[in-house]
């Protein structure tokens, strides 16, 4: 057991040794970093006059929402929130521009903002009942969605099930920080896929191009413990990466927004997902869901590794397994869904916000299960094979 | 107790073309001597007993245990031909690693690392990234890791590549040493490597074992071959071109000649005791081919 941690150690020597690993490191967290800012960066115009910084919005939209954060959205909350908006001046060109809009109405923009997606027509009319009326006309929205889609009965009375389970009245709070992580979720991901194949590829192939495959052949480990360290290597080290870009874009969106307590529930985020969690609840998932499309993107990578003869064929292999299926985006309410959720068992989508948490569940035998249950099993499971796939090819590799 | 290498009937066939024909072979202590021009599948047939390539057919065993088995590695020592490194790896990172492989214990890898580092004369490079070394270097290394864990079967795929005529004297006498106790296979084009070291020639053409046995029974098949004269250099040019010529050097206005003919080739030529590079050229120039 010594003797494989040392060859271990020996495997992380080769990766880490190099300078390109350290210069891919720093330019990835960089760009982590940089691509996070890019949506704050620039001005907020009103007709065309900028009035002020994207940041400063931002934090003018936080400070409003954590000042309503805690409450309840019942009756009382969206009742205000429709009193704020009836504030503004019908006849304004612009009701950002309007003193009702930014003495009275602004604190609530986000509260009666949701309640616009079913009642932007009606937000004037004074009503008791705006929190009732919200969650009923959610829950029909809900319902008809689910009637439409292409899947089986077992699946939608389960979707409406998860549905009727969501607490309500919601509670509200400031999501943004955590909107942000989860999509950022998903790019930690990627950058460890993507950063993974870089260092990786060269796991096994690296040997036969460099020529050093005879020596570790003919060894006495060279077969059987070398190749049980490089994979056990290249699974940690991309567990390591994807757990490196988690934690930076962490703190990253944690400085940038801030976070709210995690209690408000996943609606929030998009008002037609239906499984009863919390953004904390989904976070936590999320990162499940990341984490094993990047160790299965990685068994793919250590396959391709063993079996080419090259680096070269295998970066590029492994570029399009992670790109190409980003190109295509499906909304499971409109297709035939066994299609899509194959498709959403490859590893960059499995590590995608809208496809971990949309409606879109898997109907195993009739036993319905979500997203963010079935692709981690599904990532650890296909692991296995493709490791053992991937051993063998090494195992059986012949020189040139 | 005697290790012994056996081959029985390997071959190796890629596609249409038979690399290693039915190559049958045992081996016990001593030094072998692997001569055969390029293409003569002496690498194949190194890699195969290495069992970096599997062969089509045919089994190999050193101390009964198959090819294939962890304990016949072991047992083994390599050199490859060419072989890479890890170029941000130090000498001795190399070392370790390589004794890791082997299954050797930390401290018994430490100290044979630096005993063989010592012997190669690479003692001062222990710390040195092998990126830094030269071609020669690199080979004196690979000799070393080869020795790693005392192996009791070394196959070295042309170990003197790129040594300087002292480091392969020096070599030499090292092989001739390990020799004495462990099956040692040495695959070279330079004859001199093996003439004075190797107990058994082996040669290889065109993947088929020609000839195996001791310096002087495999000289057989040369013997009365080799003749030496001296002529007007017109008259060297023309037998030069009918019979191959071991070696051609100036002697005042004539060419001394050694040639290899079955018959004497000129008048006045006298027959010289074959070498194994007379050999070699017989089994391998063109001329004998045609």
């Amino acid at each position: 057991m010594r003797m494989f941690w040392t060859l271990v150690g020996y495997e992380y020597r080769k990766i880490f040794r190099r300078r390109v690993t350290w210069a891919a490191l720093v330019l990835a967290a960089a760009f982590a970093v940089i691509t996070s800012q890019i949506n704050l960066l620039g001005g907020y115009y009103l007709d065309g006059e900028r009035v002020s910084s994207n940041r400063a919005q931002m934090a003018l939209d936080r400070s409003c929402a954590l000042t309503l954060s805690g409450r309840a959205l019942d009756n009382a909350l969206f009742g205000e929130a429709a009193a704020a908006y009836a504030a503004i001046p019908e006849d304004a060109d612009l009701y950002q521009q309007t003193e009702e809009y930014k003495t009275v109405a602004r604190p609530y923009e986000e509260v009666w903002d949701r309640l616009g997606f079913f009642f932007y027509d009606e937000l004037r009319d004074p009503r008791p009942t705006w929190g009732d009326d919200f969650y009923a006309a959610r829950d029909a929205w809900v319902a008809d969605g689910i009637a439409d889609m292409q899947a089986s009965r077992a699946t939608k009375a389960a979707l409406l099930d998860w549905n009727d389970a969501i607490t309500t009245p919601w509670t509200f709070r400031w999501t943004t920080g955590w909107r942000w992580l989860l999509i950022n979720i998903e790019m930690a991901g990627d950058l460890a896929a993507f950063l993974g194949a870089v260092l990786l590829a060269t796991l096994f192939a690296g040997e036969y191009s460099r020529g050093t495959d005879p020596l570790l052949r003919s060894s006495r480990y060279g077969r059987g413990r070398l190749a049980a360290a490089k994979l056990f290597t290249g699974f940690t080290v991309t567990a390591l990466l994807f757990a490196f870009f988690a934690a930076l874009y962490l703190l990253d969106m944690g400085l940038t927004y801030g976070y709210d307590v995690g209690d408000a529930p996943l609606q929030l985020l998009q008002i037609g997902y239906v499984y009863p969690l919390t953004v904390a609840q989904a976070a936590v998932r999320a990162v499940a869901c990341g984490l094993g499309g990047a160790l299965l993107f990685a068994a793919f990578l250590l396959l391709a590794s063993a079996a080419l003869r090259s680096a070269f064929p295998v970066v590029v292999g492994a570029t399009v397994l992670l790109l190409l299926p980003m190109f295509f985006d499906f909304d499971p309410t409109s297709v035939p869904l066994w299609p899509l959720l194959l498709f959403n068992l490859l590893p960059s989508r499995m590590m995608k916000f809208e496809n971990i948490f949309s409606p879109a569940p898997y109907d195993l035998f009739g036993a319905v299960l979500p997203q963010y249950v079935v692709f981690p099993a599904v990532a650890l499971v296909l692991c296995l094979p493709l490791a053992a796939l991937a051993l063998r090819a090494y195992r059986r590799h012949q020189p040139a | 107790m005697e290790y012994q290498l056996v081959l029985d009937r390997v071959t190796k066939q890629y596609g249409p073309k038979i690399a290693c024909d039915r190559i049958s072979l045992q081996a016990g202590p001593g030094v072998y001597g692997l001569l055969g021009a390029n293409g003569a599948g002496k690498t194949t047939l190194l890699r195969m007993i290495c069992g970096v390539l599997r062969p089509t057919s045919g089994d190999i065993r050193f101390a009964g245990l198959d090819v294939s088995s962890e304990g016949y590695r072991a047992r083994l020592g390599y050199l490859p031909q060419d072989f890479g490194y890890y170029p941000e790896f130090t000498a001795l990172d190399f070392l370790l690693y390589l004794a890791a492989l082997k299954g050797l214990p930390r401290a018994a890898a430490r100290q044979q690392s630096r005993d063989l580092l010592e012997l190669v004369g690479l003692t001062g490079e222990a710390g040195h990234r092998i990126r830094t070394f030269s071609g020669g270097m690199r080979q004196r290394l690979g000799i070393a890791q080869a020795l790693l864990g005392d192996p009791q079967l070394l196959v070295l795929d042309e170990p003197t590549a790129g040594l300087d005529p002292k480091e392969r004297v020096r070599f030499r006498n090292l092989i001739a040493r390990l020799g004495a106790r462990r099956t040692v296979l040495l695959s070279t084009h330079i004859v001199s490597d093996v003439e004075h070291i190797a107990g058994t020639i082996l040669i290889l053409k065109s993947g088929v074992l020609l000839q195996s046995g001791p310096r002087d029974a495999v000289l057989q098949a040369v013997q009365g071959k080799v003749w030496t004269c001296t002529l007007p250099p017109a008259e060297a040019e023309a037998l030069c071109a009918r019979y191959p010529a071991a070696d051609t050097c100036p002697a005042g206005e004539k060419v001394a000649l050694r040639l290899l003919a079955d018959a004497c080739p000129c008048p006045g030529a006298q027959p010289a005791e074959p070498t194994l590079e007379d050999l070699y050229l017989y089994h391998f120039s063109e001329v004998s081919e045609a």
